[in-house]
């Protein structure tokens, strides 16, 4: 199989980026429900991820890794594929607590989303009620892993 | 009382009783007098405030299949009085809408079922999630198990009441901060939200090691606690009253004390009494606005009878106020700490009673524990001073291990309306 040529020239920008990404994650927060007061801690607090060289954004034109916190309504998954495809390869996907990554005490309701990875590609699924912040920091330390390799 | 209800509500009147266990009057009234009854209420008895609404559907059990409650309170006399109304099932049951009267009544007038065990208490602990306002799941939990134990007229050992006690104040102290670190934030001070993490986090770490969360606490169960505290509990509560108020001292002097702070809250969003009232505004908000209503010295009996503390109050009702007296509520809340430190005495944490305590190893069986506990047929209205205001549990039982009905009334239930 041959490649053209713009094929090889955006697979060489592509392992670029990578290689510029390989240590640097760069946030973005998307909180739907109580999960955000331990996302509090974890952005703003006394031991916040932006002492472990993870950067925080509001815009998902920056990031590179989506944060999921909190119940997904099916009206919502919209708005959360809109910010996924905004982001900058290579894309990344945290589901945090209970209600992301099965509906938690919502689950089989009618509007809730019980299984997210059918319609994105989750990297990493933390598990708790909600998940402590160290927690989503091991994830995420995991994640630098996976870039390195 | 009961003599000048009957004389003003002659016509429509049914039925009057007291219920002490609720210490509440209970009207039972004709469903298409609603209208005036309550007219009167507000305007000849003084009845300024409605509290709460809950319907209860006795499908199959009653003729007249359903029962509406309203619950009112007189802030000039400080009483309490529920409404009661029955309505046959053959027509669609209609009610007359009293939100002219009453603006809360308009987000009230709504309905909710929710079944599940008597002891299902994590459930109740996340109702309070979905308010954004503070967590506060202990007090949630504490006030819904009081009202169990009320409607059982169960005795709680003093150590337990004394723990939760403890657990509850230093949970109000979280709330408030969280509350003026958040509105600071949104003010333009996103300094004061990293402080009052700070005080979140030393907090949160006291009561993850003897409650198991660090969000959804849980201690508290009917009929007292699920275990003991160890024995080193009231030193570390003792280094953490320190911590705890030095990190409000620093609070204090960005907020009260800083220039910025005091322009863009003094004199904003000004809540005067009576619109605070007619709202349905509870808590701390209620006591900025000047009226000092505070629960815990209001019911009796209770434990905060044997501690002392105050009810401190705003005059205007604006945003600074309403930091202010949430500060003032995190002093009292650590000196009922303080004193309550002096008076723990050992004992049980958990009532000896049969209804409720496990029974001993030969009639332990797989059937008694998946009944749980069978509350006598009543119904019972309780109310609690939550972080934020009051909350409110109105519990119909039938004997059965699962509630009639359940409604709990949130603190948040009047602020839509109020904004």
């Amino acid at each position: 199989m041959s490649q053209t040529f713009f094929e090889k020239f955006f697979q060489n920008i592509q392992k670029f980026t990578q290689r510029i990404f390989k240590r640097k994650i760069v946030l973005f927060p998307f909180s739907t429900a109580c999960c955000d007061r331990e996302a509090l801690s974890l952005i703003h607090g006394p031991n916040s991820v932006q002492h472990h060289k993870v950067k925080v954004t509001d815009n998902p034109q920056d990031a590179n890794t989506l944060l999921i916190m909190g119940r997904i309504e099916k009206n919502q998954l919209e708005n959360l594929k809109a910010a996924y495809n905004q982001l900058k390869p290579p894309k990344q996907v945290v589901a945090s607590g209970a209600c992301a990554c099965s509906g938690g005490i919502f689950h089989d309701q009618e509007d809730i989303v019980d299984d997210l990875g059918i319609h994105l590609p989750v990297t990493c699924w933390v598990p708790g009620c909600p998940a402590k912040p160290d927690a989503i920091l091991f994830s995420l330390h995991n994640l630098k892993k996976d870039h390195a390799t | 009382m009961t003599t000048t209800i009957t004389k003003t509500l002659s016509d429509a009147l049914l039925n009057v009783r007291r219920d002490e266990k609720s210490g509440q009057e209970v009207l039972l009234i004709r469903s298409t007098k609603l209208k005036n009854v309550v007219a009167s209420l507000k305007n000849e008895l003084l009845f300024d405030r409605l509290v709460d609404i809950a319907s209860v559907d006795y499908a199959g059990v009653k003729d007249l299949r359903f029962e509406s409650n309203y619950f009112f309170y007189s802030t000039r006399y400080n009483k309490r009085l529920q409404l009661k109304m029955q309505l046959p099932d053959n027509d669609p049951p209609v009610l007359d809408s009293i939100s002219d009267l009453f603006p809360l009544a308009n987000t009230l007038e709504k309905n909710l079922f929710r079944k599940g065990k008597w002891d299902n208490i994590p459930f109740h602990k996340l109702t309070h999630f979905i308010e954004r306002q503070g967590p506060a799941p202990l007090i949630l939990t504490t006030g819904y198990c009081q009202a169990i134990e009320k409607l059982m007229t169960i005795d709680v050992p003093e150590r337990a009441q004394l723990i939760r006690v403890v657990l509850c104040e230093l949970e109000r102290v979280l709330s408030h901060a969280l509350w003026i670190g958040s509105r600071s934030a949104e003010l333009g001070l996103p300094i004061v939200l990293t402080n009052a993490l700070d005080l979140r986090e030393h907090l949160a770490f006291f009561l993850e090691k003897y409650t198991g969360s660090r969000v959804g606490f849980s201690a508290v169960s009917i009929g007292g606690l699920t275990r003991d505290l160890p024995a080193t509990f009231p030193d570390d509560v003792l280094s953490l009253v320190k911590k705890i108020r030095k990190t409000t001292r620093d609070l204090r002097i960005l907020t009260e004390k800083n220039r910025l702070f005091m322009d863009r809250t003094r004199g904003e969003e000004t809540r005067p009494r009576e619109r605070a009232i007619e709202q349905g505004v509870t808590g701390p908000d209620l006591r900025a606005s000047g009226l000092a209503q505070d629960l815990r010295k209001m019911e009796t009996p209770s434990v905060y009878e044997i501690l002392k503390f105050e009810v401190p109050m705003g005059t205007t009702g604006d945003l600074f106020d309403r930091v202010s007296v949430r500060f003032e509520e995190i002093g009292q809340s650590l000196s009922i700490i303080d004193q309550i430190l002096s008076k723990f005495r050992r004992g049980p944490v958990m009532t000896g009673d049969a209804r409720i305590a496990q029974p001993s190893d030969t009639s332990l069986t797989i059937e008694n524990i998946e009944k749980g506990i069978c509350p006598e047929a009543g119904e019972i209205y309780s109310r609690a001073e939550g972080a934020n205001g009051e909350i409110g549990f109105f519990i119909v039982a039938e004997g059965t291990n699962k509630p009639r009905t359940f409604k709990t009334l949130t603190p948040e239930a009047g602020l839509p309306k109020s904004i």
